[in-house]
């Protein structure tokens, strides 16, 4: 192993920081590495893979496999969910999650719906059928249509008593009484095939890396399916079918290869957009907003805000290919008329599109949490919350986890005079200390963004309306404005881990040079890429990584490379974790 | 078979609006013996359970009723007055008996899903956040022992859209999703299948290749499921047998039902329901989904129904109220609290809705919530400081006689895990302890008992 802790910047934040207890006083990296010395974290462990997987497809992946393989004219209804995030991701979850009873319901409604489109009379059908069948039973027609399908489905070669099984199906379904139909006995295979756990799990079987160790080797078949669903967040093509299959992933460099053609191609656009919808929990839309407190606030402002994002991230990942940490002080972004007029920025003149605009260099907006999609959903449905806000930057961009609230603690505020300033109302999680050791993580943070209301509009003063007895804004009878009850003005300053700042464009600025900003990326990256809760035992495997990012100047499609390449996503554990040789099955 | 005409309302009008009169039975005596009055083919109407969960609390401290001299109270008549609360429990307060002073044990305290564990599953909350309980929650108990020959084993809806944290589950990491969208609950119990009210359903051959296709299903997941560690072998042995269950349950789905007099289709549920004011329609919403599921439970659908209001959390609107129900929920003023009670008196009368609709229903003698439980509760009880003492807690329905509606049970400190214990024996679904560690009970809530 080459040293891990020369440079201090690494040490910092490289583990999930678990703030138990909260003690303010050292436990996080405080400082940044020119100001104080860290200790160095205590070498990991020797590398050892997770266990071998099982992970059932999120309703996006259902979705996108069925019409990749099928025509983007098939309608997909809701395959069975993914309940909550597991370690920040739902893909994550998708390694534990157990299918409920509800979930095997929709999916036989989702197939029986899909396979009858596919075998309508129609142009579907007729693009997706490779032959015309000569009667009611047509063997060889209707092997063909399910070993290419059945491959694509599964994401490997149909075995022969699958094919059997499946053409037995077909067969005899052709023959019912009612049916008599060789499209309707078609798609009783079709819907098995739908519904089996080939196509809806991702399952690992692995080979033996060799004869000594317990460790497999993610094999062709399955290794095209992680980077699918990794990169693309669909299922592999065909043409990545026919590399795994024949063993072009089974070398670096044939693997490095597919990797790099992976990333150029379109669908790993969508597919990162996935992981950062993910990571930065883009689907969250903070509920309904009143739209007298924020006149800007409209039933299309979440969709927008989550596309101006992702269209920030793709242009910064992929066209820009620029510094990760940027993207927290870019001054570029992309946004449509709601969004300009949101912004108090010039409209784009095309239409209803997004057109790419630069925030002149002394706005306060800059970077990604000066966008609608962070600053609405982490915020109350009148108000701001820096609490809310503090806490996202700590957990989900630096990975350090906020213990929840003790128990039997008031969590009132209101003790405060609600007349105050939020600020000064919110003085109570500095002023208890059984508050303050938590709240001294988040609120400082939030502090700063509170020249953003909330739905992310720009305001000078912070502004408390009257509400009527229908809790609705009170407005003056005569004149119909909108009565406001006191005005304060804002102060946005505060501190990130020994770092002050004045507004949020230094806050930007903070949390950019954050040491744990990049590291913290890196862990998510690979929790997602594997689809699991990343292991004590892979905290090796993370250093390297999360080196290589650094030294590579932070670039995440070099990120995506390195991940894909590492061992941590090539080789699974071949014990499975628990697996004692017991069958333990509760049925 | 004498049938009477005179619903038990009517009659009660007659009585109380004439001379005092003085009646020496509870009503639910007269009229409907303990088992129950029997269908056409001589078998009694079945039980009943149902759950009715909203978030963040009340305010306990203004919750419990206030009871009367006992001497001063005419029999068949309440002796509790609700609180401001409460108050909208009036119209069925005969149907509803509050449960007050009794505590969720827990050790582990995390805020929001503590107390759903602890008092729902019986088991508290592991050390994980993400995590949810190991054992099933006790509508999944009550739909294993008295749903598993309905062609729903359980109907479970989520008044306000989008997601929250979980209120039911089957056992660890296995979360029953709810159906939020009233018209598709709608669609599925009266129109899926074939089904129609009464009568024999409408024969789609297409279903036998559904019913192939399934078994081939069971016999894939047996394939893989035999390559796999431990953990992942249980997670494919769940979905198999649900993949089987599945096939058994089309099968129900698709058999004439049995014919029964209050059986009809429901409304038909809007579509769409825009926001008013920047606020969710709560009560039309929650109304839509009641009167599906009511009448779910009326032509025999289901046995079990599963309500969640609003999730722990939840950042809903109420009416005449600006701030968002969690953020509100943590604010101790004395403006806030009085928002709060608006909040819970608003949320209370929605279940008592729910309760209307199945006291509505005649069922030979009986009424519907004569055959029923219905526990209404929530994931905390002050939600300032998510307590779990003096916790709210609602029993509609008299179980077939099991147990007695109408009551104020005042309890010192009970363990909340006695009234699940109470209700699953009521509605037969008994189990001999329910709960872990401090949760953990042997014996029910006597004085919720018939």
């Amino acid at each position: 192993m080459t040293s891990v802790s020369r440079t201090p910047f690494l040490a910092l934040g490289l583990g999930v920081l678990a703030l138990a207890g909260c003690t303010t006083t050292g436990m996080i990296g405080e400082a940044p590495a020119d100001r104080q010395e860290p200790d160095p974290l205590p070498p990991p462990p020797p590398f050892v893979a997770a266990p071998a997987q099982l992970n059932l497809l999120t309703p996006a992946q259902y979705r996108n496999a069925v019409r990749d393989i099928f025509g983007g004219d098939v309608t997909v209804g809701q395959p069975a969910p993914v309940d909550q995030r597991e370690a920040g991701f739902f893909m994550v979850r998708t390694s534990t999650i157990v299918l409920a009873p509800d979930g095997a319901n929709r999916y036989q409604e989702e197939a029986s719906r899909i396979a009858a489109q596919l075998m309508a009379p129609g142009p579907i059908r007729e693009r997706v059928m490779p032959c015309t069948p000569t009667g009611v039973v047509d063997d060889g027609c209707a092997s063909q249509f399910l070993s290419r399908y059945g491959r694509l489905l599964y994401r490997r070669t149909l075995t022969e008593a699958e094919l059997q099984r499946h053409l037995r199906l077909a067969r005899e379904g052709a023959r019912l009484p009612g049916i008599e139909d060789f499209y309707g006995g078609l798609e009783a295979a079709i819907m098995a095939q739908l519904q089996s756990p080939f196509f809806l799990y991702r399952h690992e079987i692995g080979e033996p890396l060799d004869g000594t160790s317990d460790t497999l080797v993610v094999n062709g078949a399955e290794l095209a399916s992680r980077l699918s669903f990794f990169l693309w967040n669909t299922t592999p093509d065909e043409a990545l079918l026919d590399v795994a299959e024949s063993g072009g992933l089974d070398t670096a460099e044939g693997l490095e290869r597919e990797v790099r053609r992976m990333i150029e191609d379109e669908r790993a656009r969508a597919g990162i957009a996935n992981f950062f919808s993910e990571m930065l929990e883009l689907e969250k839309d903070g509920g309904v907003k009143d739209s007298v407190v924020f006149l800007h606030a409209n039933a299309e402002l979440a969709g927008d805000a989550r596309r101006e994002t992702l269209m920030t991230i793709e242009d910064h990942v992929f066209d820009q290919d620029a510094d990760y940490r940027d993207l927290f002080t870019t001054r570029r972004t992309f946004v449509n008329r709601r969004l300009a007029a949101l912004y108090a920025v010039p409209a784009p003149v095309i239409g209803d599109g997004f057109a790419l605009y630069t925030h002149p260099d002394d706005s306060p907006r800059r970077g990604i949490l000066g966008q609608a999609s962070f600053l609405a959903p982490h915020a109350s449905p009148t108000d701001a919350s820096p609490t809310r806000r503090g806490a996202f930057v700590r957990a989900v961009l630096l990975c350090q986890e906020i213990p929840p609230p003790p128990a039997n603690v008031e969590t009132d505020l209101a003790g405060r005079s609600a007349e105050l300033p939020l600020r000064e109302q919110l003085s109570e999680h500095r002023d208890n200390p059984v508050c303050a050791s938590c709240h001294a993580l988040m609120d400082p943070i939030g502090f700063g963004f509170q020249h953003f209301d909330g739905i992310g509009q720009y305001r000078r003063v912070e502004r408390q309306f009257l509400f009527d007895d229908q809790g609705n804004v009170a407005r003056d009878e005569d004149t119909g404005d909108r009565l406001v009850a006191r005005e304060h003005e804002i102060d946005a300053s505060g501190e990130l881990d020994g770092v002050a700042f004045e507004s949020a464009s230094e806050l930007a600025e903070a949390i950019r040079n954050h040491p744990a900003l990049p590291s913290c990326l890196v862990r998510s990256m690979y929790r997602y890429a594997t689809s699991h809760a990343d292991l004590p035992s892979e905290e090796a495997q993370l250093r390297e990584l999360q080196r290589a990012f650094i030294t590579g100047g932070y670039r995440i499609k070099e990120l995506l490379v390195s991940v894909a390449l590492s061992e941590g996503f090539r080789h699974a554990n071949g014990l499975r974790g628990d697996d004692s040789g017991s069958d333990e099955e509760r049925n | 078979m004498a049938k009477r005409t005179l619903t038990r309302r009517t009659v009660l009008k007659g009585l109380l609006g004439g001379a005092t009169v003085t009646l020496g039975l509870p009503m639910f005596d007269l009229f409907c013996n303990d088992n129950g009055t029997a269908l056409a083919d001589g078998q009694a109407f079945p039980k009943r359970f149902g759950v009715w969960f909203w978030g963040n609390g009340v305010i306990p401290d203004r919750w419990a009723p206030t009871d009367l001299d006992p001497r001063t109270v005419l029999p068949g008549e309440p002796a509790w007055v609700p609180s401001r609360q409460l108050e909208l429990l009036t119209p069925v307060q005969r149907d509803v008996t509050v449960i007050t002073g009794a505590n969720i044990m827990s050790n582990v305290r995390e805020p929001h899903i503590d107390g759903t564990t602890s008092f729902l599953s019986g088991v508290p909350l592991g050390s994980s956040r993400d995590a949810v309980s190991s054992a099933p929650t006790i509508d999944a108990v009550a739909a294993n022992a008295i749903g598993s020959t309905s062609p729903f084993p359980a109907l479970r809806v989520k008044v306000e859209p989008g997601g929250g944290r979980p209120v039911s589950w089957n056992g660890l990491d296995q979360v029953n999703t709810p159906v939020s969208d009233p018209y598709e609950l709608y669609r599925s119990v009266f129109f899926d299948g074939g089904y129609r009210p009464n009568q024999p359903p409408t024969i789609d051959p297409r279903w036998q290749l559904q019913e192939s296709a399934l078994s081939a299903v069971g016999d894939e997941l047996a394939a893989l499921r035999s390559q796999l560690g431990a953990h992942d072998r249980h997670r494919l042995a769940e979905h198999e047998t649900h993949v089987r269950e599945l096939e058994l349950l089309l099968l129900r789905r698709r058999e004439a039902p049995a014919v029964l007099e209050a059986c009809d289709y429901p409304d038909e549920p809007s579509r769409d329901y825009p926001t008013v004011d920047s606020r969710v329609q709560m009560q039309e919403r929650h109304r839509a989904l009641a009167r599906v599921l009511a009448m779910a439970l009326a032509c025999d659908r289901t046995r079990v129904v599963h309500t969640v209001f609003t999730a722990e959390g939840s950042e809903i609107r109420f009416p005449g109220i600006a701030d968002g129900h969690h953020n509100l929920s943590h604010k101790v003023s004395a403006d806030a609290q009085a928002l709060l009670v608006d909040a819970s008196r608003y949320i209370v009368g929605e279940y008592a809705f729910f309760v209307e609709q199945l006291a509505s229903i005649q069922e030979g003698d009986c009424r519907l919530i004569d055959n029923m439980a219905l526990l209404g509760t929530s994931g905390c009880s002050l939600g300032a400081t998510h307590g779990l003492e003096n916790h709210p807690i609602l029993v509609a329905g008299a179980a077939g006689g099991r147990l007695v509606p109408g009551r104020h049970v005042r309890t010192v400190g009970a363990n909340a895990s006695k009234v699940a214990f109470s209700l699953l024996r009521a509605v037969g679904a008994g189990v001999s302890a329910y709960g872990a560690a401090e949760a953990h009970v042997v014996d029910g809530l006597s004085e919720m008992e018939a």
